[in-house]
């Protein structure tokens, strides 16, 4: 048996998985795709269960990647396969035009009526019985991030997954439908005629098909491509007769056939809602709604942002600086243990070396910052938060040719640039999510700040580093200007829904952070070990002479560098932080201004921010585009880093 | 009084007349439930070319400024 989780964003379906999943959850690829869905097994009454959590889809009507896949998900499911519809009850008509598509599949379906508490806040009573009788389907009320109704949920799933199932999906509708097939939704008069219609074209046509011919006759009205896909050995005579019947509703309607249809279940959901919710006097303005005055005021708003992102970074480092010495002090002993056994001077000792410091960079360096990152940006999430600040900077990013939502990929980028990569998948349009990388691999991590304020805020001073974050911004901006018009595409615009305010539920917050950080793990710790260690065994034949006098042309001959800066360059692909501890060794001297002036610090600093993002951001940029952007942004981002060397360079010689 | 979406005041009713959306923004309008004829409320205008928040169905949407533009509306009493 198998169970598929659908609902709308937002309607705290996730949450549910989450609640009986647990951290076993894996996130997997649909094949050929990046679009990611979560899997796990459950157990009920002693049967193994498949649990699947598709991505938020707001119909079965696509109108991206991410509800394609979950749609043909659906629609190739077996009979086995049972549906369980998370239902926002807040937000009911809505969420219940997404119910009557998902009951046309007719396939066994249960509905959870999640968040009950929040729509009895608004003052909304649901009859959850006549909703189950109307539908022809069980209604079991839940309250997801409390787990409350969750148990019953998957028993009445289950046992409506062991119940004979008396749908027929061979092709002939009605008929064979005995059971649950109360659901009495029909459209108007005359889109019903055309249903019918074509409905019988299909059944005359003799074509196989895997669902009932009313699904397909509607889903040919929304001139949905998928099914279009399924009926080609329809002969053209017939699908020239279903053409002509569609045609006919245009004119008669003189509306598009998909928009007809959307809009007549609309209504149908609006007139179920009525005949089963009774809605209170509303109830007072809700505080939470007073929030936003502030929150998303044009100005108060910015304000607010700028402050709460402040806080977020102060108690992130706040509680990086306090774990970073015990993770790091720990490793360094261990290194030390090995020394006193192989004794410093050997390739095993270089090699486990390498493969402590790897480890313990990513457990010290990276973990202490990124483990309260992951926890807070989660927390701002689930809380709503993310959502208005997506709202108050869609002006500004529609200006680089984005929208709202490509500020959180970023926000991520400031902590660590692979997480952010992973982040793009919140964007809907592929050449939104390319953009988006590609400017988020500039973005300064925590890794490349410890460089720009270890070397420009130590040795010049604060403000320059500061202007270094600047100057940042203005490349990453004028870049996405390009890169928007290189790229053409007509934006369909910022559709986003505000969900409300809420306090996130412990356990989903611990396991939504234990995933990303998980994540994170998986991608970055291998690349920080393998590349440890070969830095070590490099260092151990002495390979640093020899790297430098080959890039010397470079780093010497443009940049205007000291040659010994070559090594470091090299290790800064494998952890950007390297660059500047590597430095030292390289300069024989942590006082760096003894042998190198402010302009080579700018330039050095610079050239580090911009060039090549780490290895482990390369493996995510492989992962989620592919391996041919990964290296053409990489390539990119070392033109860029050149460039603008060159040009600081050139500002320094001026002055 | 027709006029565009943007430039209504807040807090005010507006029935929908006239959506000129390109195909995708026009299925993402229909998925959120919103269509010709409804009336809905405006919750926060554009400020500095920023989204329109319009309130529907019991939840809240944020319009794209362009977006916004492009879907008519009158004021309903």
């Amino acid at each position: 048996m198998k169970f598929i989780l659908v609902g709308q964003p937002n309607s705290g379906k996730s949450t549910i998985f989450n609640f009986v999943a647990g951290y076993k959850s894996v996130a997997t690829n649909f094949p050929g795709v990046t679009v990611k869905y979560t899997k796990s097994e459950i157990e009920i009454h002693n049967s193994k269960i498949d649990l699947i959590d598709l991505p938020g889809t707001y119909s079965l009507q696509t109108t991206d990647d991410a509800e394609l896949v979950a749609v043909k998900a659906l629609m190739d499911s077996q009979d086995s396969t049972i549906i369980i519809n998370v239902i926002d009850a807040s937000v009911l008509s809505r969420s219940l035009e997404l119910t009557i598509q998902l009951l046309e599949l007719k396939k066994p379906m249960v509905v959870a009526l999640n968040m009950i508490d929040e729509a009895e806040k608004k003052g909304i009573n649901i009859n959850d019985d006549g909703l189950s009788e109307l539908l022809g389907v069980p209604v079991i009320r839940t309250i997801g991030n409390k787990g409350v109704g969750v148990f019953s949920l998957f028993d009445k799933a289950f046992e409506v997954g062991s119940q004979p199932f008396k749908y027929s999906i061979t092709g002939d509708t009605v008929q064979k439908v005995e059971q649950n097939s109360l659901h009495k939704i029909k459209y108007g008069g005359i889109i019903e005629k055309a249903i019918g219609q074509i409905s019988d074209i299909i059944k005359n046509g003799n074509v196989k098909l895997r669902w009932n011919n009313r699904f397909v006759a509607i889903k040919l009205l929304e001139k949905d491509e998928i099914i279009k896909k399924y009926i080609k050995d329809l002969d053209d005579n017939l699908k020239h007769q279903i053409d002509n019947i569609i045609k006919k509703l245009e004119e008669t309607l003189d509306e598009k056939s998909n928009v007809v249809i959307s809009s007549a279940r609309h209504s149908s959901a609006f007139d179920l809602f009525e005949e089963i919710a009774a809605v209170g006097k509303p109830p007072k303005r809700d505080f939470r709604s007073k929030i936003d005055d502030v929150l998303m005021h044009p100005v108060l708003g910015y304000i607010s942002l700028a402050v709460i992102l402040y806080l977020a970074f102060r108690i992130i480092f706040f509680i990086g600086s306090v774990f970073e010495p015990i993770f790091l002090d720990s490793f360094s002993a261990m290194s030390d243990y090995f020394a006193g056994i192989f004794g410093t001077d050997s390739v095993l000792f270089s090699i486990f070396n390498g493969f402590f410091t790897g480890f313990g960079a990513g457990l010290g360096i990276v973990i202490p910052y990124l483990l309260p990152f992951f926890i807070l940006l989660s927390f701002l999430e689930d809380t709503g938060y993310l959502a208005r600040v997506a709202y108050l900077t869609d002006n500004i990013m529609h200006k680089i040719g984005l929208h709202g939502l490509s500020i959180v990929p970023f926000l991520f980028g400031y902590g660590c640039t692979v997480p952010a990569i992973l982040a793009t998948r919140i964007l809907k349009s592929p050449r939104d999510r390319l953009v988006t990388s590609t400017l988020t691999t500039l973005i300064p991590c925590s890794a490349r700040m410890t460089v720009i304020f270890g070397l420009v805020g130590f040795f010049i001073s604060m403000k320059a580093a500061f202007i270094i974050y600047l100057i940042n911004i203005a490349v990453i901006a004028i870049l996405g200007k390009i890169l928007s018009k290189s790229i053409p595409e007509v934006s369909p615009g910022l559709v986003l829904e505000i969900p409300k305010y809420h306090l996130p539920g412990l356990k989903p917050l611990a396991l939504k952070t234990w995933f990303r950080m998980r994540e994170f793990v998986l991608i970055a710790i291998p690349f920080l070990i393998v590349g440890s260690i070969i830095l070590e065994v490099l260092n151990y034949f002495n390979l640093s002479e020899p790297v430098n006098n080959f890039l010397a042309p470079f780093t010497a001959g443009m940049l205007g560098l000291p040659a010994a800066v070559g090594i470091t360059l090299i290790f800064g692909i494998m952890r950007k932080e390297l660059a500047l501890v590597l430095l030292f060794t390289a300069l024989g001297t942590e006082n760096v201004i003894e042998v190198m002036s402010l302009g080579q610090i700018m330039v050095f600093t610079i050239f580090v921010t911009f060039y090549i993002p780490c290895l482990a951001t390369f493996a995510a940029l492989a992962k989620e585009l592919d391996m041919k952007k990964a290296v053409i942004i990489t390539s990119l981002s070392v033109v860029l880093a050149t460039v603008l060397a060159l040009i600081t360079r050139g500002v320094f010689i001026l002055i | 009084m027709k006029d565009k979406l943007t430039k209504f005041e807040k807090g005010e009713k507006v029935k929908i007349t006239k959506i000129e959306a390109g195909k995708r923004a026009l299925a993402h309008l229909m998925n959120m439930g919103i269509f010709t004829g409804n009336i809905v409320q405006i919750t926060r205008t554009s400020s500095l070319k920023g989204p329109v928040v319009i309130s529907h169905l019991d939840s809240e949407i944020a319009l794209g400024h362009g977006l916004a533009g492009k879907i008519t509306a009158e004021k309903v009493q």
